[in-house]
């Protein structure tokens, strides 16, 4: 291992040579960034130092809206870039196509080189629609099912009810409502982002496929529309939205007895959601098979960069370097997207708030089997169609086929440029 | 139409006392003018009989109503402001027929009350517009117009003429004259302009400062002052005031210079002032036609010709005082020179140390 | 009189300071400097506010994903607008917005004035502190009106389902008489059918004191003696505030009702924040603003953005034209 990494550090700075004949001056690297993922780049800045002590990294974090948005507009118009920028998984889709970004896969990056070191669904959301990658994956929120324990034992519900499909566990919430009183999940909206995200090839999409072609009308959303609909009819949802007053109160205080999201919620409930838990709490793989990822980081570097080399150099050790990304994790609950980084004693670790699950080789045998899925730039906007069209089966008694036709009839005239 | 009677009147703010007891009896139809100088507490009676301001203590009755605790609307009563307060947003008609038109009335009635108002005031043409397309001296007469529509028993004219110019206000003056005569109604009318309330009214009451200095018709205002307050606020120029002893009851000692009156004069203080208007001095002893004839010596110091008159500033001893004389009767005296001012006895006032008119015994 | 003149004193020699710019720019830069004063304005006003609005205009005649550069704009003519105006979500959002600004509008002046007449005719020492108070919410950071809304909306642990239902559960016995007029259960303020009310009342509650400042302000103007004419003419104080306050209130009317229509066609940051940014379930809460702010950042449309600001402000240029009719003075 030791041996590897110093031949990659030597690598990258021969390349810094080459690029640089100026040796001996210092070089500032700005790297732009959001909360928390720039607690990464804080981390690393030490380490970093100490492997590259010429290049100096000056970290502009801003919001994470305001972040994108900034982004955004310094992409438009080919100023006021940074050197690096950091790009949440929700925006990746849409600046993977940016011609100002560099395509990592071409010369000098050649980033197809270690494309391989990463969990395989990670690369493709970076991925543009001409082949082109953009984004060198840092962290992944590989899915993961959170349960109260202590409640399934009281309504006599066992792992195994949960997570064998979804009419078992809609079931199972039908039980704990009877029993216990409690609602199943905050909201059946999670049971479609999941499901519409199972099943799918590698290499194909959510919303759209390679071609573009619309697929909201596929056996997914029907699945997906119609196992909602039960959830909502058998009144096991709270109707609750992620991180509003209602949700994180209804964790704290065992209203709702499931959650899913990314693996990193557990470190959201052991430190503010619901620390006074720990032990009620227990985690398993997400019902019927079913892989999913919420949320991950990306870097990217804008074309306008004077220095490719170092950016390139910066990149790779934040996303490939092992200690670095064993370092994220543990500081931020960053999940390394780097496959070697997800072994170790760490790994191994029982979690005391999870009852002393070993919840992190949970999460890395997800992280592994999780689809490679392809983005389109669209994406946004279907999610926002497909929720229209949930509310509309959900509170108005819209038929679903009726209702996702008319998804598929909207997004096709948004997706008009297509 | 009715008497107004005012009863002890008085009004305080908080320590202040801007009204000290008011006793007034006005008659059916009497015009009469409250005068005073700014702060006197004119206004300030006039908006407590009109219901704008609240009573301190007394009472107040139009006709035999005691109208203390009555809403303005109740007292039957119309004012003309200073401002003219004419609604801007309303018509000349609108403006006229509004209290009509708050008092329900029937809309062939107002028709016919604006009619006749806006004929008696020459406003008809003007009907249709609004108040700032009007002169200053035809918003005077919207306001007045506003004012009679009502038949009011008192009318109250609140300083109305002090925005106009000096041509136009007498123009007005007129106007209000002849509408009052047209009329008969009760009205009271404050202004501080002398020259208004000596045209203008039946009686005058002068205030100062709170209280009643003098009541009386504007001749016997003029002619018969009270005190030397009164004395001094009414005519132009004002009396004219030199310091003197009454060193007998027949004996007025002026500077060096002393008068024999025929009158008998009596005061517990010698020193008193005299008092005698510029109109009053003569340079011929001819032209005062009077049983008894006075004269005084003075020094000139320098004279000013007003056209039909000279005003001629002289002094006796250090009292400065002004002698207004018809041209034709300018003798061409120089400045510094000395001349004789002849005056009738009558036409003399005499003030005692609290500023009291002293009466000539009969 | 020469003993006179021989009194007069000498003339003085007088040292009058000279302009310090004059001295050091001389006569002619001095001329420049009043326009060198005012530069700054006009240097900003041209690249913040007129360059973005003329380039917006260009824009709106483009399909550009802002993330390609520059280079990546192609002209393709009205389509933006032909798209923006029959889009469906446009619609839902044009609906929206003037829901909203009719439902927060209409009663911000309806309970102004009469507030402002309250405060102008029956308060005297309290006057400035009680504006002061109908005026904090204007000057409140929006952050802190979400915070304190959605605390106040929320579904099981809002002031407002409390009191709602605690007065809904009021029982007599077995009997509870408000039961048919108040909820028994937690609203779900969320719903759809509540997005829009609830937005309205933050914009309602947020603005009405401002326009209670402005019809005080106009209030305060009007000469006192217009009302002493109106009670001597017999008016009473509803009829005053009917004839005398509100005639006269027409130019300050004219400036309110203009600004809240700009305002509340512009609505964006209260729904936006009530919302989470999303416009809420079914859309309901979003404004034509939020849409224009979604199409461009969400969807990376610039060009069909840029076309609905457009539309937005030949829709507001069109009511004010009308407000200018209907309360515009004619003279």
């Amino acid at each position: 291992m030791q041996t590897r990494k110093l031949t990659l550090i030597a690598g990258a700075t021969m390349m810094a040579l080459s690029a640089n004949t100026a040796w001996a001056e210092k070089i500032t690297l700005t790297v732009a960034s959001f909360p928390s993922f720039d607690a990464a780049v804080t981390a690393a800045i030490p380490l970093y130092k100490k492997i590259n002590p010429d290049v100096e990294i000056k970290l502009v974090s801003l919001a994470y809206n305001d972040h994108h948005n900034a982004m955004t507009t310094a992409l438009a118009t080919n100023s006021n870039l940074p050197d690096v920028m950091g790009v949440e998984a929700d925006y990746m889709g849409r600046f993977a196509n940016s011609s100002g970004l560099y395509d990592l896969r071409q010369a000098p990056f050649n980033s197809g080189e270690i494309e391989a070191k990463f969990s395989p669904f990670a690369v493709p959301l970076a991925a543009g629609e001409k082949g082109q990658l953009s984004g060198m994956p840092a962290d992944i929120g590989p899915g993961a099912m959170f349960y109260r324990s202590d409640i399934m034992e009281k309504a006599g519900v066992s792992v195994e009810d949960l997570t064998k499909d979804w009419d078992s566990f809609i079931e199972a919430g039908v039980k704990v409502r009877e029993v216990t009183g409690q609602y199943m999940m905050s909201n059946v909206q999670n049971i479609v982002d999941i499901v519409i995200r199972s099943g799918i090839e590698d290499g194909g999409g959510v919303y759209f496929d390679a071609e573009g072609e619309i697929l909201v009308e596929s056996e997914r959303f029907q699945e997906a529309f119609r196992l909602a609909k039960k959830a909502r009819e058998a009144g096991l949802d709270g109707k609750i939205a992620a991180w509003s007053n209602e949700w994180s109160e209804g964790l704290r205080r065992g209203d709702i007895a499931v959650e899913f999201m990314g693996a990193w919620l557990g470190g959201h409930l052991a430190n503010w959601i619901a620390p006074d838990s720990a032990g009620d709490w227990a985690t398993a793989n997400l019902p019927n098979d079913s892989w999913a990822s919420w949320g991950g980081s990306y870097y990217a570097i804008p074309k306008s960069t004077e220095h490719q080399a170092e950016a390139w150099e910066f990149i790779t050790f934040m996303t490939t370097n092992k200690e670095m990304q064993l370092l994220a994790f543990e500081e931020i609950d960053a999940f390394p997207a780097l496959i070697e980084a997800q072994d170790g004693p760490f790994f191994d670790q029982p979690l005391p708030y999870l009852g002393g699950q070993k919840a992190r080789l949970q999460y890395k045998e997800a992280a592994a089997q999780i689809p490679a899925i392809s983005v389109n730039k669209l994406d946004p906007v279907a999610k926002q169609v497909i929720a229209d069209a949930l509310e509309s089966v959900l509170e108005r008694d819209v038929a679903v086929d009726k209702a996702l036709a008319d998804a598929a009839k909207l997004l096709k005239r948004r997706a008009r440029r297509k | 139409m009715a008497q107004v009677t005012f009863k002890n009147l008085q009004k305080r703010y908080g320590q202040t006392e801007v009204v000290k007891s008011f006793d007034l009896e006005i008659k059916d139809g009497e015009f009469v003018v409250l005068l005073g100088p700014s702060g006197c507490g004119k206004s300030t009676t006039l908006r407590m009989l009109a219901g704008l301001e609240e009573i301190s203590g007394g009472e107040i009755y139009i006709g035999d109503t005691l109208v203390n605790d009555l809403h303005p609307i109740e007292r039957n009563i119309a004012m003309v402001f200073q401002s003219y307060a004419l609604y801007p947003h309303m018509t000349v008609r609108e403006n006229i027929a509004f209290s009509l038109k708050i008092g329900r009335v029937d809309k062939a009635l107002i028709e016919e009350r604006v009619k006749y108002a806006s004929d008696m005031l020459e406003l008809t043409p003007l009907l249709d517009r609004k108040p700032k397309a009007l002169s200053g001296g035809q918003r005077q007469r919207v306001a007045m117009g506003r004012a009679m529509v009502r038949t009011p028993e008192v009318f109250l004219f609140d300083e109305p003429l002090s925005n106009l110019d000096a041509k136009l206000r007498g123009q007005m003056r007129a106007e209000i004259k002849a509408l009052h005569q047209k009329l008969g109604t009760t009205t009271i009318y404050v202004t501080h302009d002398q020259v208004e309330a000596m045209t203008l009214a039946d009686r005058i009451v002068i205030l100062n400062g709170g209280i009643i200095e003098q009541i009386g018709t504007p001749k016997q205002i003029f002619e018969k002052p009270n005190n030397r307050f009164v004395a001094s606020f009414i005519g132009s120029p004002e009396m004219n005031q030199l310091s003197a002893e009454l060193t007998s009851s027949q004996q007025i000692a002026l500077g060096n210079q002393s008068i024999s009156t025929k009158a008998q004069f009596s005061c517990s203080e010698t020193h008193c002032n005299f008092g005698i208007r510029p109109s009053d001095l003569h340079l011929q002893e001819s032209s005062v036609d009077a049983p008894t004839v006075h004269s005084l010596e003075a020094l000139l110091n320098s004279q000013e010709l007003l056209g039909s008159t000279y005003h001629l500033h002289c002094t006796i001893g250090d009292d400065r005082f002004v002698a207004e004389v018809a041209t034709s009767e300018h003798l061409n005296t120089k400045e510094g020179e000395t001349l004789r001012l002849y005056f009738d006895e009558d036409r003399m006032h005499l003030f005692d140390h609290q500023d009291k008119v002293i009466l000539a015994q009969a | 009189m020469p003993s006179v003149v021989a009194n007069q004193p000498k003339p003085l020699e007088m040292k009058y300071r000279q302009g310090l710019l004059r001295k050091l720019f001389g006569a002619k830069a001095y001329k420049a400097a009043p326009y060198m004063f005012i530069s700054p304005f006009f240097i900003l006003f041209f690249i913040f506010g007129l360059f973005p609005m003329l380039f917006s205009i260009y824009l709106s005649f483009h399909a550009w994903d802002p993330v390609d550069g520059l280079g990546a704009m192609e002209w393709i003519g009205w389509e933006n607008y032909t798209f923006a105006l029959t889009d469906e979500w446009f619609h839902t959002s044009i609906y929206n917005t003037f829901w909203i600004a009719f439902a927060s509008g209409i009663p911000q002046h309806v309970l102004a004035i009469p507030l402002a007449y309250f405060i102008h005719s029956s308060l005297t020492k309290m006057r400035n502190s009680v504006v002061g108070v109908y005026f904090v919410p204007y000057i409140t950071s929006s952050v802190a009106i979400a915070l304190v809304f959605t605390s106040l909306f929320s579904r099981d642990f809002g002031v407002i389902n409390l009191v709602l239902t605690s007065i809904g559960n009021f029982s007599i016995g077995e009997f509870q008489p408000l039961a048919w007029l108040f909820p028994t259960e937690n609203v779900d303020w969320q719903r759809p059918e509540y997005t829009k009310p609830m937005i309205s009342f933050v914009v309602f509650w947020r603005y009405v004191g401002w326009n209670t400042v402005l019809y005080l302000a106009a209030m305060q103007t009007i000469p006192k003696d217009l009302y002493e004419a109106a009670t001597i003419d017999g008016a009473r104080r509803l009829q005053q505030f009917w004839y005398i306050t509100l005639p006269m209130l027409k130019p300050m009317m004219f400036l309110a009702v203009t600004l809240t229509i700009i305002g509340n066609l512009q609505l964006f940051e209260e729904p936006f924040i009530i919302t989470g940014g999303t416009g809420g379930l079914e859309q309901a809460g979003k404004t034509a603003a939020m849409h224009m702010y979604i199409t461009a950042f969400t969807e990376s449309d610039f060009g069909t953005a840029s076309a609905i600001s457009w539309i937005l402000f030949m829709v507001i240029a069109g009511l004010t034209w009308i407000n200018t009719k209907l309360l515009g003075s004619k003279d």
